[in-house]
């Protein structure tokens, strides 16, 4: 892996002295579903994405994704949707180094966040690392331009896990539903039961 | 002279419906074939490639589209020729397209069997609510049917109904947080909220483990609380049918004295295979069953086979509450607002029907913020803040059944068999249009209930994959293709297990009263053969 | 929960019933009733003298054991005079359940465990008595009889396997032990008959006392060591959890009841009182400690599960070739158990936070040296009510082959549990066909043919004899 492509300070620095091969990963962010990191990237040849890539995408997302495949996909897939994104991510990625962001937050403020072809590929790379795949579904049809990234690792479950489900996944015994997470504020008049309801209610507790 | 047939009677479909009937027959003694296009695929493979689908939302996707089984949406199945893109999402595979629902078990109520009766508009059922009765009491024991006992299913905050013989074999999940909420902001206003009775068991049952809310029941439920009609097609072996797979019927063969004498199909290994049975069930959906009876010119004195073909169509609304309401939190389906299930308005426009989705949002959420250019750390923020507050309403409407709406054998395109794929003419009519306009206005008034922002509200219709009127019952066989028995007019052994002999549409999900007239016909038919 | 209470009123009306049926024996007394009702469920008669389906009336018998022998069918012992044990008296019902005669002098087959409730107190005996006459409601019934096949159709060869096996001795309780383990000895080595399951047998099938508890198979099941080991045993288990694990059937971070564990819990264990179940822990841990030679740690304690991958579970995008979506033969554990596991146990094996859905990382079955346990469990399912709820894992026998069932075991003891723990398809064909068959039933073939043979023999000797003299 060409680790002299980034500086020694500045933006990616921070990404650098943390050790890409064994990251805290989405682990860490995702509490509780413990899906464990990657703990090798596919070694350089033609065709794997480029340091460029994968610094760009840690920095756009503040997660230090280690699933070497998903990256290898969302980069050919990504690359193949737009043949300039190549392009695009070289650019984008000297000029968030250049600047010297420290965060995503930092690079939201400045100009270069303004720029209509860097939010073009923000959104490309946002989008395949928060929803898992790239590419736009098609409706009632088999064929479409998607292509997949990742699912139990997709972005877009982080804010809400352990508070709603990833679809396919269990957060525990039936009827754990009826309660919202803690702290929700709940309306004076919520009824918990079904009016007309069998006088037990349904639970796994029945003995 | 004994005659020796291939088995007493051969049920083409193993969906739920045909599963079902299969199953029966088996219990009774009958030796039974169950006939089905598609192959057999174990539920973890079906989850495997749901997890690895780059397209989740599209419910047909983990499943195979071959060129001799296609699944509904694959391009070159389904042609349009209306108005309305009507694509169902239908599949073919041992256990049928109960695979992907939401297990919505609803009986009709007696007045949607008496719809030109008490409203002038569209057709009765030729058989009551009555003589119904006990067999949707079967059908909820063979799916495993939560319910709420005592309360209105018609909408309307009165006393219990439709009248039950027996309670619900299973007692109700308990009532998600979202509906919780929503049912304290709306209530006050009057629109009465119910439990939607489901097939997804809320203790162990058959076999099946409890629902622990894995929000995943369209496309497959990854742990089998949700029923599907592979568990009746397996019930069906064990009691002594034999299970066909990769075998598609493409003609049925009438014989003498207008009796059905054998089926022919053919599987994708070029075999082209006749067997004969004293008794025939179809149970190949609304759309293939109409299919198979054109093409074997069968069934048709009435020329109504295929014609009036209705769905459920729908429109949906989405919408931010003020305060967090947290779906994503248990089964995907619990019921929803049901005034307009029944009234006079049926007279005038269609019931309708508005349901909860609680599918976790986190793809609408994210695709629509990025979409606005929301990034970075920010986008985390607002993806928790907007989902917690989401909410999905899923509406449908009641349709009449119109001669011209129909599905027709295609006559350009065929499958890998040679079999000629399908052919359809839909227009949405102005009985569903005309209560649009009110759905829309209640959706107006569900967002200011719950002082939220509306973020969209759906163009046009939506498909809803409730296939009716196909092959209607009635009780002339005139202007009908099967009598009240599911039986059809034209061939004494010849019986059609499918939504598709519904005469009234209703506004509720019709699987479980094809299930109950399944079982019905199977009671039937093993007095008779 | 509290038995006798809610016994002493339902035996009152059991009483009621009774007045116009009195025995002719044994005045009927509603606390003796409530006691012999209590011992049942400690005996768990129910699990083998109930009807096949599930939901059929207690102890109308009916039910198959599926011994290696054949089928034994338990009969009704409900008090019906025409089909059950109504007309026996008090002695008959001892004799049968103490040494193994039924009344007529038949020998029973020791799938009844006679050999164990050979040290029930007479007290007890009574009280049992009492309940069955007076506190079951009669059925009449008749079960299928048994039929085993030949040799061991005939009754009669268990008169000299009973002599050599039963001792009729009385229950005595091992000097130096508390009261509390003392009461638990008895619950364990009469009532409880556990050795039944947990002792390995000689080749003739009787108990082993040199290796009592120390673990035994048992129709492709793995009954574990529970003797004070604490590496192979339950030492390593603290007397609340033992006693939490009779009640539940689960305890988080040590083990989960299936098989015929899961059916001890459901029927018998969780009805117990704290007291006993305290009880047979405390016993349970002052038994001799048999150590397994290949064991290093306790089975529940391979807790440093090896993470897996996100990207050996999610590989990539397959909607472009359909025929790879109706494929499932692969044998990749990874695969297998993302799709038929993780929606329930995690893709890392953690379960779900409130303990709903069973960890497999600190697991005694995931971490036995014994692969059949998880591999019975995979074929087989849960069906369990506990104490505290129900508990269900559904039965994947007919989703997966024998070789897929081997690649998601080993996948589970390779990352989950003991990596060292790995099982074959060959090993679970056998399972799936209820385990390997004792010496005594594959031999008996030959021996039947020895036996001929050595008669041939004699009578070959006597001919010959014979004709000499002549």
């Amino acid at each position: 892996m060409n680790k002299r492509a980034a500086s020694k300070t500045g933006a990616f620095a921070a990404i650098r002295r943390r050790d890409l091969l064994v990251g805290i990963g989405v682990v860490a962010l995702l509490a509780g579903s413990g899906i464990a990191l990657e703990t090798s990237i596919a070694a350089a040849d033609s065709g794997a994405p480029p340091v460029a890539f994968i610094q760009l995408s840690q920095f756009i997302t503040g997660a230090d994704l280690t699933d070497g495949p998903a990256m290898a996909r969302a980069w050919t897939q990504l690359s193949a949707l737009d043949t300039g994104f190549p392009a695009a991510v070289a650019h984008l990625h000297s000029a968030v180094a250049s600047a010297g962001f420290k965060a995503m937050a930092d690079f939201l403020a400045s100009p270069l966040a303004k720029d209509a072809a860097v939010l073009k590929t923000v959104s490309a790379i946002t989008a395949a690392w928060y929803l898992g795949y790239t590419g736009t579904p098609g409706s009632l049809t088999m064929t479409d331009n998607t292509g997949f990234v990742t699912y139990t690792g997709a972005l877009m479950w982080r804010p809400t896990a352990g508070l709603m489900v990833i679809p396919t996944y269990s957060l525990g015994a039936t009827n754990y539903w009826v309660d919202p997470p803690a702290g929700t504020a709940i309306p004076k008049n919520i009824k918990r039961d079904w009016t007309g309801s069998t006088p037990r209610a349904s639970s796994h507790k029945d003995a | 002279m004994a005659e020796t047939f291939d088995a007493d009677v051969i049920v083409v479909g193993s969906g739920a419906l045909g599963s079902n009937a299969a199953y029966e027959l088996a219990k009774a003694g009958k030796s039974v074939i169950l006939m089905e296009a598609g192959v057999r695929i174990p539920r973890w493979k079906i989850v495997e490639s749901y997890r690895n689908s780059s397209r989740r939302s599209n419910y047909n996707a983990p499943y195979p589209d071959m060129p001799w089984a296609h699944t509904s949406y694959d391009d070159g199945y389904i042609e349009n020729t209306g108005s309305f893109d009507f694509h169902p999402g239908m599949l073919k595979l041992v256990g049928g397209t109960t695979w992907h629902w939401a297990a919505a078990a609803w009986r009709y109520l007696p007045v949607d069997m008496k719809l030109k009766s008490t409203y002038g508009v569209g057709r009765d059922w030729p058989i009551g609510y009555d003589e119904l009765e006990p067999y949707y009491q079967r059908g909820e024991e063979a799916l495993g049917v939560v319910g709420v006992d005592a309360q209105d299913q018609s909408g309307q905050n009165g006393a219990p109904s439709p009248r039950r013989s027996k309670p619900y074999p299973l007692p109700a999940e308990g009532k998600t947080y979202m509906f919780q909420a929503l049912e304290a902001g709306l209530s006050p206003l009057g629109f009465n909220f119910i439990h939607e009775p489901v097939a997804r068991v809320t203790q162990p049952y058959d076999g099946r483990p409890a629902c622990a809310g894995n929000n995943n029941c369209m496309p497959v439920c990854p742990i089998g609380a949700m029923y599907s009609g592979d568990v009746h097609a397996d019930h069906a072996v064990a009691a002594g049918a034999e299970l066909l797979t990769d075998a598609t019927a493409y003609k049925l063969e009438k014989g003498e004295g207008g009796k059905i004498i054998a089926v022919h199909y053919r599987t994708s290994t070029g075999a082209d295979v006749r067997l004969t049975a004293r008794a025939f069930i179809i149970a190949a959906n609304g759309l293939e069953t109409p299919k198979l009876l054109l093409i074997s010119d069968v069934a048709n004195s009435s020329d109504q086979v295929g014609r009036n073909l209705m769905d459920h169509s729908g429109i949906g609304m989405q919408f931010f509450a003020d305060e967090p309401v947290w779906p994503g939190r248990g089964p995907i389906q619990q019921g929803g607002i049901f005034n307009r299930r029944e009234g006079p308005h049926r007279r005038n426009y269609a019931a309708i029907k508005h349901a909860l989705a609680n599918n976790a949002p986190n793809v609408p959420v994210t695709d629509r913020l990025i979409k606005m250019g929301v990034f970075g750390p920010e986008l985390d923020r607002r993806i928790l803040e907007d989902a917690s507050k989401w909410v999905d309403v899923s509406t449908v409407f009641e349709m009449l059944p119109h001669a011209e709406n129909r599905v027709q054998p295609s006559t350009t395109r065929k499958d890998a068999l040679g079999v000629p794929m399908l052919k359809v003419h839909y227009d949405i009519d102005d009985y569903v249009k005309a209560a649009r306009p009110v759905a829309v206005d209640d959706f107006h008034t569900f967002v200011k209930g719950m002082n939220g922002q509306l973020i969209q509200i759906s163009e046009g219709f939506q498909n809803r994959d409730h296939i009716m009127g196909t092959v209607i019952m009635g009780s002339d066989p005139k202007d009908s293709v099967v009598d009240g028995d599911c039986r059809t007019h034209d061939h004494k052994n010849l019986f059609l297990a499918t939504t598709g002999v519904i005469p009234a549409s209703g506004v509720i999900n019709p699987t479980l009263t094809g299930v109950a007239l399944a079982i019905r016909m199977a009671d039937l038919i093993a007095r008779e053969v | 929960m509290r038995i006798a209470p809610l016994l002493a009123g339902s035996a009152a009306l059991f009483g009621a019933f009774s007045v116009a049926h009195a025995q002719a024996d044994a005045p009927y007394d509603p606390a003796q009733i409530a006691r012999g009702e209590y011992l049942a469920k400690a005996a768990d008669c129910a699990a083998c003298h109930r009807t096949r389906e599930d939901s059929g009336k207690a102890f109308v018998g009916g039910y198959v054991i599926t011994s290696p022998m054949g089928d034994i069918v338990a009969p009704n012992i409900t008090p019906s005079k025409t089909a059950g044990i109504g007309a026996w008296s008090f002695e008959d019902f001892d004799r049968a359940i103490r040494k193994g005669v039924r009344p007529g002098g038949a020998p029973l087959y020791p799938a009844m465990p006679y050999t164990d409730y050979q040290g029930v107190s007479d007290a007890d005996m009574h009280a049992l008595y009492a309940y069955f006459m007076h506190g079951v409601t009669p059925v009449d019934t008749i079960a299928p009889k048994t039929h085993l096949p030949f040799p061991f159709g005939i009754r009669a060869i268990m008169i000299p396997w009973n002599w050599v096996f039963l001792s009729h001795k009385p229950f005595i309780a091992t000097a130096g032990l508390s009261p509390q383990a003392q009461r638990g000895q008895y619950l364990v080595q009469t009532l409880g008959h556990c050795g039944a399951c947990h002792t390995p047998r000689n080749l003739l099938m009787a108990e082993r006392p040199s290796k009592a508890f120390a673990g035994a198979d048992l129709g492709g099941w793995h009954a574990p060591n529970i003797t004070s080991d604490p590496i192979s045993g339950v030492g390593g288990w603290g007397d609340a959890e033992i006693a939490k694990y009779l009640a539940n059937g689960h305890v988080s971070g040590k083990g989960v009841a299936a098989g015929g564990m899961a059916e001890a819990v459901d029927n018998s264990l969780r009805y117990m009182t704290p007291a006993d179940q305290l009880a047979i822990a405390a016993y349970l841990k002052s038994t001799t400690p048999i150590r397994d030679p290949h064991e290093t740690r306790a089975a529940f304690n391979w807790t440093s599960p090896k993470p897996v991958p996100l990207s050996a579970y999610e590989t990539g995008d397959n909607h472009k070739d359909q025929a790879a979506l109706k494929d499932s033969s692969t044998t990749d554990g990874a695969t297998l158990y993302a799709g038929a596991c993780a929606s329930c146990h995690g893709l890392q094996g953690q379960g779900s936070k409130d303990d709903f859905y069973a960890p497999l990382v600190g697991s005694s079955t995931t971490g036995s040296a014994n692969p059949s346990d998880l591999v019975m469990t995979i074929l087989t399912g849960v069906n369990r009510t506990g104490a505290d709820g129900k508990s269900f894992m559904p039965a994947f026998a007919e989703q997966m082959n024998d070789d897929q069932v081997a690649a998601v075991a080993n996948h589970v003891f390779n990352h989950f549990g003991r990596a060292d723990t790995q099982v074959t398809a060959e090993q679970v064909a056998v399972m799936r066909k209820g385990g390997a068959k004792p010496l005594l039933v594959t031999a008996m073939p030959w021996l039947l043919g020895l036996g001929a043979l050595a008669g041939l023999g004699i009578v070959a000797f006597i001919v010959l004899r014979m004709r000499k003299r002549a």
